[in-house]
């Protein structure tokens, strides 16, 4: 049985729309006034190599040595690190550390000195050749894996809306398109006015905020569905059912999004800047599907139900009025050949 | 089932769970015996999978245009010149002990003349003034930098700044170079790899990070960068005239549409798709090529590199047709992945135009990102507290469910695990531990409302079998709408999206259909095993419900 409470979610459809307007509007300003936050992994960058000839043949505790010693000296220059990648060639190897583009080029130039003495002065890693050099990277965007994605995602919304028309209303395959759509902008437009910084990533963020989307669309109507069916909105007209069923799907929307954002909130907090290129974002996707799911969807659904009933009413009447006109035109011309006769 | 059934069914399942999990946990250790001649270690299954660059690392290589060289390199070829002239003052003064510092200022303050010194002496300084250290932080040359990370020809890739004195990087360059960039983005791109870095290091270096999947990273990095004008040739001679070449009428995309790739048997074939200006030259050039020669082949060539040769053996006219379809055989076999670089080159060619700027590609580097095992480390203790505080809350919840969801659970965990590791092309990034997880709440949560629905049903006075089908009936439709409509999304959008959108739709795929097998049928296969192991009058408390007794009844 679902409450009836005077409090309706359908009648406040505007001021659900009006909390995705802002916020896509919001988003959109500063877009186009400053675009996307890039991540440091994306955007430039200045970097040092320090390398050393005799890393191929170290062991591991050698090499755990050589970057200990540098990153020591990172430490006491304290200046930003970002991130190091650790790499191999056939020749030796070398460690490259990455720093915002802001750092002063002499300050990474001395502590460039300083990482090359700590080495020097280091028993272990003294015995081979290593050397420096300072570096400046300018990422490049991956337009076709961006534009690889919005096509993706504009095709899973259009497979989403042919399932839930097909096995559930019409007015809920649009509510679930229009809902995915939402979801992923107020996703996109949260990232970019709390300026996250983003990586190509999250085009895949965006394609799991489609996913959520529709898995929240099929759990909040499932639950209309089901209650629609039982026998006390058999006899009812079905667009106001839809307003009274509207909140059957709160409860099992607030806990799946409730269960989601802890997973992913703890997968962002703890697992470090890579994982929560993705995360963060996905958090935000959470937030938004279930504020969709909770109010905004059940709310379209009843929306465009009732003006689909409008609709079919207002069709109905004139072919009432049509057939009625039809007949008397039909009565008249009898009784006019009657008249003749 | 009857108790004993339901023992050894309980007994057999733990086994199997707590086997898998240790064959996914236990570190590494040697096993005394050799299995099969090939086990003598035993890896466990985690430290099979492979991890994205955001996660493990990858490869990465530099691209070097004309012009430009390493500091390792210039480093390398000026102490080269140092031993020679240490080598060559030595055998002029026959000298061993004096160190080579004071036997060339000696040779210079004696005015000597050695024509072996000499030589490399002018050697030396030609190589030391055409290079100029480059600064990009400041875009000048610099006469001497010791952490300088390249070097620049200073008359093919500078000009020199009147008011400051300096070198720049010429317009000329900066163009090439920025054209250079797009196609080799634009030439990875299609590509389709998990993970892709472009940049452009110290203003005039290309730097290209690759996932670990790739096979033979060496043969992507060195095919990928082939610059140069797409010619046809009648021969291997570099130097001979082009058969067909762009001209002031016709671009080359004027006579082909398209070239791509396929594979068949193992083999790669590159296909190339003609247009009617295209088919009508190719088939003049080959029937006058067959006039010439019997065993004629047809070479395409980018820049210098010979890619790939139509053999004309066969054909008894020109070839006059819309489509050519070329595999290699033999010793010139080509693998997929060969026809897919040479057809990604070559349609470079003609969608983005010819690369002006000769690329050499350095070495091939394997790196490990620093923080990568901090964060897997991370990702194992959220999993694994999560999950902890999950089973928890179903135990008290549902005592004897619980226990059947937190086999099913671990069940999906296992499979989700073996799927990651063993799958070809399957690695764990960001967003692959993101399906992972989205996964897993799918799963734990459909779990609940199907319990809280038997629980509803056993409510209403209905007996624990009829309450657990009335309940999985109940929940059957909207689980299974879920489970299919986000299994078809991942599918569909697996085949037409790239990089890590792909790998999320991969895994997300397989965690869509673990959670389903695993809510509809595991979880409820292993409810009806725990069920038998207590007396039947009791099962409804092992489930954790509770049979609301009316004052009537108590009466």
């Amino acid at each position: 049985m679902t409450k009836t409470n005077s409090f309706r979610i359908t009648d406040k459809l505007p001021v659900w729309l009006a909390v995705p307007a802002v916020l896509i509007i919001a988003g959109l300003v500063i877009f186009f006034l400053l675009g996307f936050q890039p991540s440091a992994t994306i955007a430039d960058s200045r970097s040092l190599i320090v390398s050393h000839d005799q890393y191929i043949n170290a062991d591991e505790e050698l090499k755990d040595a050589f970057v200990d010693v540098c990153l020591a000296e990172i430490k006491d220059a304290d200046v930003n690190l970002i991130d190091y990648d650790i790499s191999q060639t056939e020749t030796g190897g070398y460690v490259e550390f990455r720093f915002a583009p802001e750092t002063e080029q002499a300050t990474l130039s001395s502590l460039l000195t300083e990482m090359l003495a700590a080495v020097d002065a280091n028993a272990e890693l003294s015995n081979g050749n290593y050397s420096g050099s300072l570096h400046d990277n300018v990422s490049q965007y991956a337009y076709d894996y961006i534009w690889r994605a919005a096509v993706s995602g504009a095709v899973g919304l259009a497979i989403a809306f042919l399932y839930v028309t097909v096995r559930y209303r019409f007015s809920m395959g649009v509510a679930a398109l229009a809902a995915g759509v939402l979801d992923t902008a107020m996703m996109l437009a949260l990232v970019l006015i709390l300026r996250i910084p983003v990586t190509t990533v999250l085009s895949a963020a965006a394609i799991f905020a489609v996913f959520y989307s529709v898995l929240v669309s099929c759990v909040a109507f499932g639950r209309m569905r089901a209650l629609l069916k039982s026998e006390e909105y058999a006899d009812k007209p079905v667009s106001e059912s839809m307003s009274a069923v509207a909140g059957a799907g709160v409860k099992p929307v607030v806990i799946l999004g409730v269960a989601s954002v802890v997973f992913f909130a703890a997968l962002s907090i703890f697992c470090g800047a890579a994982v929560r290129a993705f995360t963060l974002p996905a958090v935000f996707a959470i937030a938004a599907s279930t504020f969709s799911g909770v109010l905004l969807s059940p709310s379209l659904a009843t929306a465009v139900r009732s003006c689909g009933d409008k609709m079919r009413a207002k069709r109905e009447e004139k072919n009432r009025q049509a057939k009625q006109k039809e007949e008397a035109d039909r009565l008249q011309k009898r009784a006019a050949g009657a008249n003749k006769d | 089932m009857s108790k004993t059934k339901s023992v050894v069914m309980t007994v057999i399942l733990t086994i199997v769970i707590v086997l898998l999990c240790l064959m996914c946990v236990v570190p590494e250790f040697s096993i005394p015996f050799s299995i099969g001649g090939i086990w003598k270690t035993y890896t466990p299954v985690f430290s099979v999978i492979n991890y994205g660059s955001d996660l493990g690392g990858g490869y990465s290589a530099v691209y070097y245009p004309e012009g430009v060289i390493s500091a390792a390199d210039y480093d390398a070829q000026t102490e080269s010149y140092e031993e020679n002239l240490e080598e060559a003052l030595r055998k002029y003064y026959g000298d061993q002990t004096t160190s080579a510092d004071e036997l060339l200022a000696q040779y210079e303050e004696e005015g000597a003349n050695d024509k072996n010194v000499e030589a490399i002496l002018y050697a030396q300084k030609e190589y030391t003034d055409i290079y100029v250290a480059y600064d990009s932080a400041n875009f000048v040359g610099l006469e001497s930098v010791s952490e300088a990370a390249v070097y620049l020809d200073a008359e093919e890739v500078c000009a020199l700044d009147g008011e400051s004195g300096k070198y720049t990087l010429s317009e000329e360059f900066k163009e090439d170079f920025s054209a250079a960039v797009n196609i080799m983005s634009r030439r990875f791109d299609k590509k389709n790899l998990s993970f892709l870095n472009v940049s452009v290091k110290d203003g005039c270096t290309i730097q290209v990070s690759v996932p670990t999947t790739v096979s033979d990273p060496d043969t992507l990095f060195e095919q990928l960068g082939y610059s140069g004008a797409f010619t046809l040739r009648a021969n291997e001679e570099i130097t001979s005239k082009p058969l067909l070449s762009a001209n002031a009428d016709h671009p080359m995309s004027d006579y082909f549409n398209k070239v791509s790739s396929t594979s068949s048997g193992g083999a790669g074939i590159v296909i190339f798709e003609l247009t009617s200006l295209g088919r009508e030259e190719v088939y003049r050039l080959t029937n006058k090529l067959k006039d010439d020669e019997t065993d004629a082949t047809l070479y395409f060539y980018v820049g210098e590199q010979q890619l790939i040769g139509l053999g004309l053996s066969g054909e008894d006219d020109g070839l006059d047709q819309r489509t050519l379809y070329i595999s290699g055989s033999g010793e010139n076999g080509m693998d997929p992945e060969k026809a897919e670089n040479i057809g990604i080159v070559m349609n470079s060619c003609l969608k983005e135009g010819d690369m002006n700027l000769s690329l050499s590609v350095g070495e091939t580097v394997d790196y490990t990102v620093g923080s990568g095992a901090a964060a897997k480390t991370a990702i194992y203790i959220v999993f694994g507290v999560i999950m902890a505080a999950m089973f928890v809350a179903f135990f008290v919840r549902y005592k004897g469910l619980g226990l059947a969801h937190l086999y099913a659970f671990l069940s999906y965990m296992i499979c989700m695990v073996m799927f990651i590791a063993f799958l070809s092309g399957m690695v764990l990034t960001a967003s692959g531990v993101a399906a992972v997880a989205l996964g897993a709440v799918m799963m734990a949560l459909t779990n609940f409302f199907i319990f809280e629905n038997i629980r509803k049903e056993f409510a209403t006075g209905k007996t624990l079998d009829s309450s657990i089908k009335a309940g999985y009936k109940r929940s059957l439709a909207p689980v299974l709408d879920a489970h299919i409509l986000l299994f078809l999304l991942s599918l569909v959008l697996m085949f037409i999206s790239v990089a890590e959108v792909a790998m999320f739709c991969y895994v997300f795929l397989f965690a869509v259909l673990m959670s389903g097998i695993s809510t509809v049928l595991l979880t409820r296969y292993y409810a009806y095993i725990f069920r038998g192991l207590v007396a039947r009058s009791r099962q409804y408390k092992f489930y954790g419900f509770k049979r609301e007794v009316s004052d009537d009844d108590e009466d």
